[in-house]
This record gives structure tokens, C-alpha cells and sequence, in this order.
């Protein structure tokens, strides 16, 4: 998995190919949380598509991160992938953005 | 063909639009890449090919090739470039262009790009029309799902070419098949109720891998078999589990309700027209009616 640290380690924006392995994606965020990282972005504007499973990777991502007072970012871009954050009003929970610019910038001011 | 020509310059777009519309084709002019998009975006199967020029105000090409993209991955995108625009141009390959050409254009390697385009579409055309004739297809997998994603692209694959005729997303379709193959799998045959999941998701995923391999779940498979019509594509996903009552799931209404013990099926349900169960509860068949779209003509106030 690749991750570009930005800000001083403060924004890590991560490029998932999968959200599937719980284990796995548990140990890629403690090993950025370590880099102490405040904001996560996970990339997914070139992503068209995700299962429900990885929803509900996202969705746990999203309390863990929360519970220690850190925040999750996501940038997408397909109309699918708009439609099924709707649907599962994934996009009440959590902030989604579809230009990285705007996100970082909102960030930024925090 | 239904061509769409992008460019700011109005002596190229003329030359060549003259040239395509001499040889039969419909030719939908825009002066950039937004114009070009919002028509577009309007109605992605109304286009065969979008010719765009690079270096254009509001949207660029690459920008709008991106963009086109995002709604239909296979629209073949044609980048007019100028000389010394080498970079440019490898970019637009490496974004999905199908082909660049320099300025001036010379309209015979148009016209080579196109008849071979043609060849392609005949090709899915007959394709299509084959289908009615074919008996439905079954696929019948074990339990395991490692499965799913090659599943998935198998059909994606075999459905695409219903998306030029009507429109069907093939994205949609990846997601109502990974959800429905998955609730098979994971509640069907490996009996794993939703809600360990939102107790506990690595000891979810922990007992999904274990029940793969272990008796009795190894011998229960998981059976996809679809049917297209000219007017539907049927897809039934049969279990060989213990069923549940599906007259218990909360309305599709409720997302709240849902996210908690339905999340895949009210996905499904938001990409589809019809889903019957069975009365075990252990088969779904569901229904996509396939629209015949209307062309879209672009308007004066469009161009």
C-alpha cells in the first residue's frame, strides 16, 4: 500500500488497492499512526466501485481513527461510488470530497 | 459513427467536421472540454468517439479524457495535439486515449482509426444480438471468497458491451453480483450472522476464513445463473444454506436499519428493479430491465 506523508507527517494520504484484510489494514495505520499523523485521507478517485465489505472497512477506520480524536478524509470521484455512499448514507458519517485540493485546504485550516 | 469534436478552433473543427460528415458519421461539436462534458455526461451511449483537442480554455483535453472516463472506461478518446506536445500526448495515452494525432490533421489516419473503431463495435453489436439465443449461463462455485472478484470480472466482462446499447453501468452490475454473491457465501452457506460483524470485525473475517475450509461448508456451492432478453437481464444466486426470512429485513427505506443487517442488499436494491427470494430464502433473483435509450442530439444552445 502506498502512502504520501504530507505537512510534516500531519496528513497522510493513503492509496488503498484493497480494503478487504482487516489485520493488514490495522497494522498499515499503526504504522502511520507511529509517524503521528492527525488526518487521513484515503484516496479513492481512481477507484470506480467497492464492495459493501470494504464499506465496512471504511466505516471501522472511521471509529478507530475517531475514538482517538484523529479524523478520516475521503476523496472520490466515481458517480457509482458517490451513489453507493449515498445509499448507505456513508457520506452522513464521513467527510467525502471529489478535488484533493478542496480537502487538503480544509484540512490545512485546522 | 456518432462523433463528438472538441476544439476551440473553429476552421479546424469545420475542416474536419465536414470531412466526417461527408462519410456518413453524426458530428457533435463543442468548444472545450466542459461543453464537451456536460453534453457528454448527458448521455455517454449517444457517443461512439470523442475527438478533443488539447490545449483548449475552461477544460483541457486530458482533463476532460479523465473525466470521460470516469463514466464510460472504454469511450474511445482521439487527443489533437500540436507539434512538441510529445509529453502531452504519452500522457494522454498513459491516461486511456486511444490514439493521438498531430496538427494538421491528415484525415486518412482519421479515417483508419474510425474504420477500425467500426470493426470493434460490429463486433459487440453482434454480440448483443446473439444473446436472446444463448440459454442462461450458470456458474457454480464453492464457498470461498476469494472467488468473488474473479466472479465479478467474468460477468463484467461478458455484460459490457450491453452498456453502448442501453446504458447499463457495468459498475453497478460488479457491485449488485460481489453483494449478492457474498450475502450467498457469508450468510448463506457459511451461516455467519451480520451482526458479528459490527461487533467485531476481524473476529468476522477471522470466521469467514476458518469456515471456508472446514466441513461441512466446503461441500455447499454458490450458484449464479443469468439471462438476458431485449428487455431484462435476469440473475438468480442460489445457496445452499439454511435461507432466513427475508420479510424480516428492515425497509429498504430505512438506511440506518439496513446499514446494520443489510448493507449489500440495500445496495443491491438501489441498482435494481426487481429482487424475489425464494420462500427458504436461500435463492434471490433479481431483475435489471434494460431501457432502450433515446439518442441525444446536442441543442444550438448546447454547441
Amino acid at each position: 500500500m502506498s502512502v504520501e506523508m504530507l505537512d510534516e507527517n500531519q496528513v497522510a494520504v493513503i492509496y488503498p488497492p484493497a480494503l478487504e484484510d482487516i489485520h493488514q489494514w490495522e497494522k498499515e495505520l499503526n504504522r502511520i499512526e507511529k509517524l503521528g499523523c492527525r488526518f487521513y485521507l484515503i484516496d479513492l478517485s481512481l477507484i470506480d466501485w467497492l464492495p459493501s465489505s470494504e464499506f465496512g472497512v471504511i466505516m471501522w477506520t472511521f471509529k478507530h481513527l475517531e475514538e482517538s480524536g484523529r479524523k478520516l478524509y475521503l476523496l472520490v470521484d466515481s458517480p457509482v461510488l458517490f451513489k453507493t455512499f449515498e445509499t448507505t448514507s456513508l457520506d452522513q458519517m464521513i467527510p467525502i470530497f471529489s478535488s484533493r485540493e478542496e480537502v487538503l485546504a480544509i484540512i490545512r485550516q485546522q | 459513427m456518432r462523433i463528438m469534436l472538441v476544439d476551440d478552433e473553429f476552421l479546424l473543427v469545420q475542416g474536419i467536421s465536414e470531412g466526417l460528415t461527408d462519410n456518413g458519421h453524426q458530428v457533435t461539436q463543442a468548444e472545450n472540454g466542459k461543453q464537451a462534458y456536460q453534453i457528454f455526461a448527458e448521455a455517454p451511449e449517444s457517443f461512439d468517439l470523442i475527438i478533443t483537442d488539447i490545449k483548449m480554455p475552461v477544460m483541457d483535453g486530458l482533463e476532460l479524457l479523465k473525466k470521460v472516463h470516469r463514466l464510460d472506461v472504454d469511450m474511445p478518446v482521439i487527443i489533437i495535439t500540436g507539434h512538441g506536445d510529445l509529453e502531452i500526448s504519452i500522457e494522454a495515452l498513459r491516461l486511456g486515449a486511444l490514439d493521438f494525432m498531430l496538427k494538421p490533421v491528415k484525415m486518412k489516419h482519421l479515417y483508419l482509426a474510425i474504420a477500425k473503431l467500426e470493426r470493434i463495435r460490429r463486433f459487440q453489436e453482434n454480440f448483443l444480438n446473439v444473446l436472446p439465443f444463448v440459454d442462461p449461463v450458470r456458474i457454480s462455485i464453492p464457498s470461498q471468497m476469494i472467488l468473488v472478484d474473479g466472479v465479478t470480472s467474468w460477468i463484467r466482462n461478458y455484460l459490457h458491451p450491453l452498456y453502448r446499447k442501453h446504458g447499463i453501468s457495468v459498475n453497478e452490475i460488479s457491485i449488485v453480483v460481489t453483494e449478492a454473491l457474498t450475502n450467498a457465501i457469508v450468510h448463506g452457506n457459511l451461516e455467519i450472522p451480520s451482526s458479528l460483524k459490527e461487533e467485531s470485525l476481524s473476529d468476522f473475517q477471522d470466521l469467514v476464513s476458518r469456515r471456508e475450509t472446514e466441513f461441512p461448508y466446503t461441500e455447499k456451492k454458490v450458484s449464479l445463473s443469468f439471462q438476458i432478453s431485449p428487455e431484462k437481464l435476469e440473475m438468480k444466486f442460489e445457496d445452499e444454506g439454511k435461507g432466513f426470512d427475508y420479510s424480516k429485513l428492515p425497509n429498504y427505506d430505512d438506511s440506518a436499519a439496513m446499514m446494520l443487517s443489510g448493507r449489500g442488499l440495500l445496495l443491491i436494491h438501489s441498482f435494481v428493479d426487481q429482487m424475489i427470494w425464494n420462500e427458504k430464502g436461500n435463492s434471490l433473483k433479481i431483475v435489471k430491465n434494460l431501457p432502450k435509450k433515446e439518442l441525444h442530439h446536442a441543442t444550438n444552445e448546447e454547441i
